[in-house]
């Protein structure tokens, strides 16, 4: 229903105002406003320590906030408790280092969520998961533990393991910083291939060209704030402030 | 006396020694698992004074004496009009001492659970509570076999504290005790006691062996 209502009323899925954050005497995220819409791709880049991942991690309310506001459909994001906890399951987070629970099988990773959360029973959970396991190519490892997997395949089963939440929108952080360059292209086809699903992303990254490829909107980040936002074409050929034209030097030739 | 002569003798009291230090064994270190438990629920819990009073637990109980404890166990508390029967004053003792060290052991199984896992599960939306149910206890569970088959051992060998209090029947060290001032059984007495320790430590570490790679996890 809410999603319904939502979704006529052109409500944007996530919203940050003037939010601000320190680290003690870091400002790490300055005065930053932003909106994602419903099915859009938003691709956040920067150089390291610029806040793009602080940036992720404050939407659901992994990191906390010093001041503005935070808000997921509409809704202000809860303080702490079940609250919080039923929004966080509205959102899927995928982490640069995977964080898939080692004691578990894989397909346990994918079901725990719903199960505990969503209340499902485990032959629905299951089936679900093994489809989501088969859609992103691990199907046939659905009985190993995390640690019998390749890095490329622990991402693909995390992103599983979101997508099994059924979440109004996926943010990225980093997801494939920590693989070898062999595995970086399978977990992007995922990722691609979420985005032409019309689902909602916040990907955090360093791969320019799936930004190019994927993204509605680049926002460039730079000491914990918004530099510059536009289309994926504007920002790359023409990129308008100093800090992005260095930026962009940087990393050419990667 | 000769150690035919003893067994001939006192056989059956060194038998139901054993047995008694086994079932003290057995029972007491449920108690400290149930207990370690819920004393590292405490000390990890967001809330602060219940993490101090976890804390506070571990140290009153790691940092004093067995004889100690077990003497206000048994002889202070009773001025409190607590009277607790030989056998149960002995199984507090050994249940406080080897929780606070239990607790230490998951502290330490919990550090190997990489922060990343519990934000993965945050993120998921679980609760703090079946975050601990499905992450963070059967993890903490499954790394901590070899060191809590230790504490299993130290637990049967403190159950000798029940020698300093009139037990019946009397555990493995009590046997000891009774047969030397009724025979002149000397080192030999202590011997067939010390037998009966060494032969059980072994069995468990045999066990805990084979647990731990059962379930140790792959990292």
């Amino acid at each position: 229903m809410s999603q319904d209502s939502a979704a006529e009323k052109n409500v944007p899925v996530i919203e940050l105002r003037h939010v601000d954050k320190h680290y003690g005497d870091l400002h790490v995220l300055r005065d930053v406003s932003l909106t994602v819409a419903r099915g859009e791709v938003l691709v956040v880049i920067g150089p390291s320590g610029s806040g793009k991942s602080t940036l992720c991690r404050t939407i659901n309310r992994l990191e906390t906030i010093d001041s503005g506001e935070i808000l997921i459909e509409g809704e202000p994001l809860p303080q702490e408790g079940r609250e919080l906890a039923r929004m966080r399951a509205e959102l899927g987070m995928v982490f640069q280092q995977f964080n898939l629970f080692a004691h578990m099988t894989i397909l346990d990773n994918v079901t725990l969520g719903p199960r505990e959360v969503l209340g499902q029973g485990k032959e629905e959970a299951e089936r679900y998961a093994m489809e989501l396991l088969e859609r992103v190519g691990v199907g046939e490892q659905a009985h190993k533990v995390p640690a019998q997997l390749s890095g490329g395949q622990q991402q693909r089963a995390a992103i599983a393991r979101s997508l099994a939440m059924r979440p109004k929108a996926m943010m990225f952080d980093e997801p494939t910083s920590a693989l070898d360059p062999e595995m970086i292209n399978e977990v992007l086809d995922v990722m691609v291939e979420l985005a032409r699903g019309g689902m909602t992303m916040v990907v955090v990254t360093h791969e320019m060209s799936f930004a190019r490829r994927v993204a509605d909107r680049v926002v460039f980040m730079a000491d914990g704030q918004i530099v510059e936002e536009g289309s994926p074409d504007e920002f790359f050929d023409h990129p308008r402030t100093q800090r992005a034209r260095d930026f962009l030097d940087s990393i050419k030739g990667h | 006396m000769g150690l035919t002569e003893l067994l001939g003798t006192y056989g059956q009291n060194y038998l139901d020694g054993l047995l008694a230090t086994w079932s003290m064994t057995a029972v007491s270190f449920i108690f400290v698992m149930v207990l370690a438990v819920l004393v590292t629920v405490a000390r990890v819990s967001p809330v602060a004074p219940l993490r101090g009073l976890g804390e506070l637990y571990v140290q009153v109980f790691r940092n004093i004496p067995g004889v100690a404890l077990l003497i206000l166990i048994a002889y202070a508390l009773p001025q409190l009009r607590v009277v607790l029967d030989w056998r149960t004053c002995v199984i507090v003792t050994v249940v406080l001492l080897g929780s606070a060290f239990g607790s230490e052991n998951f502290m330490s199984g919990i550090n190997t659970i990489g922060v990343g896992q519990i934000e993965a599960a945050r993120s998921v939306g679980l609760t703090f509570t079946q975050i601990l149910r499905h992450i963070v206890i059967p993890q903490a569970l499954r790394t901590t076999v070899l060191p809590m088959t230790n504490l299993l051992i130290a637990v049967m060998l403190t159950t000798a504290l029940g020698s300093q209090v009139p037990l019946s029947p009397q555990e493995l060290t009590g046997v000891v005790s009774y047969v030397n001032t009724r025979a002149t059984g000397g080192i030999l007495a202590f011997l067939i006691s010390a037998l009966g320790y060494v032969l059980t430590a072994f069995a468990i570490s045999f066990v805990g062996n084979r647990i731990d790679k059962r379930v140790r996890i792959l990292r």
